[in-house]
């Protein structure tokens, strides 16, 4: 394998401003962006609203023109048709015809990428399965749908091509913490697949929790990039997690310590996270007690 | 800067240039921009996205405006109140036609316009560039769906229209058989028996006549033989001049120096002047014509001194469809043109008068190149000898050289109209104006034994000379084979006005479709109006199914380019905008066709002169400022489609077979406007940001 095929998404220079009327630049919403994605890699792009996630997300797509700069997507031209064979996007909201229902939707977008029919109908319940929506929420219109629901649908439509790259913009907004829990979850399996995502997002946690590398984008520009436990390592904080210990034993190792020349040191009982507590409490809560609840039901 | 030579922008047909451009934009723009996208082309995305847009218009309850507009033909149908019961039938299929138009082309117009923002502006557009769907097939498969909408309506609005008719005619049928039990005024009677035997709904294909003129006396049929016609009854003739390039070059000459050069139309023409009768001198005094003494000093006894009019004629202008090309004002100073006075009343010499046309004039003409020059008698008591060259153009140079321009053929004679078209005039003596209808290869009956029918249909008036006492007004329909040269015996017809009217003549007289079909009013005090379809050959029957049929294929053809016009424009305009930039572009060259004489040149001076202008610098500039405007406006009209190439309704209220050629001619004002907007479309959206 080259170099050049490892690569899922290489971007050079890419910038763009925004003009007014008169073709004077108004805004540089992306500067000078130079960016390279390995395939198989989950990849975080963070920053505040504004920041130029979006408009990095919309140029590699086509749905907006670089300024200046390039993109190519697993060794092809960004945002050229014949790419968008094997890229799958679910954008910031669903933007989905809210007249079809679940099915016809998915159906709709298969036929976009021309699959045939016999393998159509065979991977539309399939994707209607892995994003959780049932029998009930298939034959209902889209604009029936809550929030979590479309979101769900608009990952079955990104998922619907078995894309080998996919862009996920903001992908947990709307999600309830089990529906956020299994985009993660998604996420993860879609990286033990091999493939490659992008996942677009200022929900640090969920992105702490899937992404292999981030970057963090403010003002247009990058910020910062790397892979995230080596970014968040505190490098000269050391702690141990030691699970049973007494009190007198604990008083016995802040006295070794003491030997050391170690003061004061910070003795502290982890807290889970919310989304852990969420998920057990509803788990043991649950008829069968797997924590999944369908949207819809 | 460089200009065109005027003879190449005259050669410049609007419809040619049209195909030109219209094949320039395709191939161009296909091999510039799409060559890759056009080759990735898939029928089953086009038709997915275009089952969206079809999906979408049913799911949104576009076809609840089928029940409101079948409501709406069964309530006005039911409304009116014709006592012709085929008018009444024809007046519910235009009910019917009109209102599947007007919801065919609306829901096109506003389904089509309204999409494309729409999907921009909630981001739908998102989820579908992003799949490997190319701009172009994101363009045809809204068009295709669209399409597929309007052709959903017309099915369904065809059908309803069908049934009801069907409904209309057996109940109309049944009353018109009540009636003829009763019916005794002559007419009527013979008016609803051919509907009974003829059937309400009968649709026939009919031979037209290629010209049409109204002579004042019936042409002798020897070629070269003259026509005379009498001053002030209404007359009058037009000759057609082609100017060639040298003609351009001499009239252009005459134009840039006309203290030494001048052009004249000139005719020539033999006049009868007699001296008038009280009545007519009563008209030459209320005219005030100019008159001439015959004699010098008090009057012998027996001597008729009355002073006799001076011959005068009106000379206009004008282009093929007889809309004036240069303002009256503009020829001779605005004036009539007047013979010269003091010609001996015996002489049988022409008269030879002269007509200025001043620069400005003959630089429209030059412009135009293709012409007509109309020529009024206005003189009571004069007749006027109209030969077969009656006018030609006189150039007279500096040196007194002269270049004769003759006309490109002979006169054609055309009268006074009403609203139902020129006029005749009836005598019962057989000897009033006659309409000539010529024929020329129409499609005949297959049988020539029997007698086959002609279509009659015009208004007829009467005035205070027509004979109260009788019932009826009578025509005479006469045939003339020009092949064989048997001329039919008068076959004598009691016409209403604006209704059709069967008159059958022998098969023979029309066989090889070369033939002359001549009208006369047979009453005094009678004047018949009649267009140049006034007198159709009926040659065959057809279904009215099949009529119903090719006439809804055109609305449905018309509607697609609605879409596709509504597309274009909502690919760079928002949609309230779209919709109207659509209706302008629709509505342009019919609505520049309505406003007709007000945009021929010198427009402006006249409307200079009506706001009082009195400055010559000011009015110079206003009125070449509105000659302007009114030039981009015709200009830009005419090379936009043309609504009356999409005749949904004229043949079929009026009983006649579509013929096949028209369906055709739609489809190709629609590839033509169609296939390069498409493909604009496509260019715009492939370099417009989706993105809001």
């Amino acid at each position: 394998m080259t170099v050049l095929d490892d690569e899922a998404l290489r971007i050079e220079h890419l910038s763009k401003v925004y003009k007014d009327f008169w073709g004077r630049d108004k805004v540089r919403a992306l500067d000078d962006l130079n960016l390279t994605i390995h395939r198989g890699e989950v990849f975080g792009l963070l920053g505040p609203n504004g920041s130029g996630k979006s408009t990095t997300i919309k140029l590699l797509l086509g749905l907006i023109f670089p300024t200046a700069g390039s993109a190519t997507i697993l060794g092809q031209p960004a945002g050229s048709t014949a790419i968008n064979e094997k890229i799958g996007f679910l954008p910031e909201e669903s933007y989905l015809y809210r007249f079809l229902n679940g099915e016809e939707t998915l159906k709709f977008y298969g036929r976009l990428f021309k699959i045939p029919r016999k393998e159509l109908n065979r991977r539309v319940p399939e994707l209607l399965d892995i994003v959780g929506l049932d029998q009930k929420a298939r034959k209902r219109k889209l604009r029936e749908y809550s929030k979590g629901m479309a979101r769900r649908i608009g990952l079955a439509q990104a998922l619907i091509n078995n894309p080998e790259l996919i862009l996920l913009d903001e992908p947990t907004t709307g999600l309830d913490p089990i529906g956020t829990r299994e985009m993660k979850d998604l996420i993860l399996s879609l990286k033990a697949q091999g493939k490659t995502v992008l996942l677009c997002s200022h929900l640090l946690y969920d992105v702490q929790d899937v992404c292999d590398r981030i970057t963090i984008l403010f003002k247009g520009k990058m910020q910062t990039l790397g892979h995230v436990r080596d970014l968040l390592q505190v490098r000269d904080i050391t702690q141990f997690q030691v699970q049973g210990l007494s009190e007198t034993q604990i008083q016995e190792m802040r006295q070794f310590l003491a030997k050391m020349g170690i003061d004061n040191p910070t003795v502290t009982h982890p807290t889970t996270s919310l989304e852990d507590l969420f998920m057990r409490v509803v788990n043991e809560n649950s008829p069968g007690g797997n924590g999944r609840i369908q949207a819809g039901a | 800067m460089m200009t065109l030579p005027a003879s190449m922008l005259a050669a410049w047909n609007p419809v040619y240039v049209v195909w030109l451009v219209s094949a320039a934009i395709v191939v161009g723009g296909l091999l510039v921009f799409g060559l890759d996208d056009v080759r990735r082309t898939s029928i089953t995305r086009v038709w997915a996205i275009s089952s969206v847009c079809f999906a979408e218009s049913v799911r949104r309850k576009v076809l609840w405006v089928i029940p409101l507009a079948i409501l709406g033909v069964i309530a006005v149908s039911l409304l009116q109140h014709s006592l012709d019961p085929q008018e009444a039938l024809r007046q519910t299929i235009k009910f019917c036609l009109f209102a599947s138009c007007l919801i065919i082309t609306l829901t096109a117009l506003i389904l089509a316009a309204t999409n494309l923002p729409r999907e921009i502006e909630n981001r739908v557009i998102f989820t579908i560039v992003t799949k490997p769907t190319t701009r172009l097939e994101i363009i045809l498969g809204k068009i295709i769906g669209f399409a597929r909408v309007s052709g959903l309506i017309m099915v369904i609005m065809g059908v309803f229209t069908f049934a009801y008719l069907a409904i209309e005619n057996r109940i109309l049928t049944n009353q018109i058989a009540e009636r003829l039990k009763s019916e005794t005024d002559e007419p009527t009677r013979r008016t609803l028996q051919a509907y009974q035997e003829a059937g309400l709904l009968s649709t026939k294909s009919l031979g037209n006549a290629v010209d049409y003129q109204i002579f004042e006396h019936a042409p002798s049929g020897k070629a070269g033989d003259p026509q005379w016609l009498t001053g002030a009854f209404g007359y009058s003739f037009i000759v057609e001049f082609n100017l060639t390039d040298q003609d351009k070059a001499l009239i252009e000459a005459a134009a840039s120096d006309p203290a030494r050069q001048q052009v004249l139309a000139i005719s020539t023409m033999k006049l009868k002047r007699t001296s008038p009768n009280a009545e007519e001198q009563k008209w030459i005094a209320s005219r005030k014509l100019p008159v001439e003494s015959t004699g010098l000093g008090p009057a012998l006894p027996g001597t008729d001194l009355t002073p006799i009019p001076i011959p005068q004629l009106t000379v206009r202008v004008l282009d093929e469809n007889l809309a004036v090309i240069v303002p009256d004002t503009l020829i001779n100073g605005g004036k009539l043109v007047t013979a010269k006075p003091g010609i001996d009343l015996n002489s049988t010499d022409p008269y030879i008068i002269p007509c200025v046309l001043p620069p400005e004039a003959l630089r429209k003409i030059i412009q135009s190149g293709r012409f007509f020059v109309q020529v009024v008698p206005e003189t009571n008591a004069v007749q006027y000898e109209i030969t077969p060259t009656p006018v030609v153009l006189d150039i007279i140079d500096g040196n007194g050289g002269e270049h004769v321009i003759k006309a490109a053929g002979g006169p054609r004679f055309i009268s006074m109209a009403n609203r139902y078209g020129m006029k005749i005039v009836g005598n019962s003596k057989g000897e009033g104006s006659v309409a000539v209808f010529r024929f020329e290869n129409v499609a005949v009956p297959s049988n020539l034994d029997a007698p086959v029918v002609f279509k009659f249909r015009g208004g007829v008036e009467r005035s205070g000379d027509f004979d109260a006492t009788k019932p009826w007004s009578e025509l005479a329909l006469t045939v003339i084979n020009r092949d064989t040269g048997e001329r039919s015996d008068p076959v004598a017809f009691h016409p209403e006005t604006n209704h059709d009217l069967p008159v059958q003549v022998p098969g023979k007289y029309v066989k090889g479709g070369n033939f002359d079909a001549q009208v006369r009013g047979m009453d005094d005090g009678q004047l018949i109006g009649m267009s140049k379809t006034g007198v159709q050959l009926i040659s065959g029957a057809h279904s009215f199914a099949f009529n119903l049929l090719s006439s809804l294929i055109i609305l449905w053809l018309m509607s697609v380019l609605v879409v596709v016009i509504a597309i274009f424009c909502s690919t760079f305009l928002s949609w309230p905008i779209a919709i109207v930039l659509t209706l302008m572009i629709l509505f342009a060259h019919w609505g520049v066709g309505q406003l007709g004489d007000t945009l021929t040149p010198g427009v402006g001076r006249n409307v200079a002169s009506d706001l009082g202008m009195q400055d010559p610098t000011q009015l110079t500039l206003f009125s070449s400022s509105v000659d302007a405007l009114a030039k981009i406006l015709t200009t830009v009209a005419a090379f936009l489609p043309d609504l009356a190439k999409f005749p949904v309704m004229e043949d079929i209220t009026r009983g006649v077979a579509i013929p096949p050629g028209q369906i055709f001619e739609s489809m190709g004002v629609l590839i033509c406007y169609g296939l390069p907007l498409v493909v604009i479309s496509y260019i715009i959206l492939k370099n417009k940001e989706v993105a809001p």
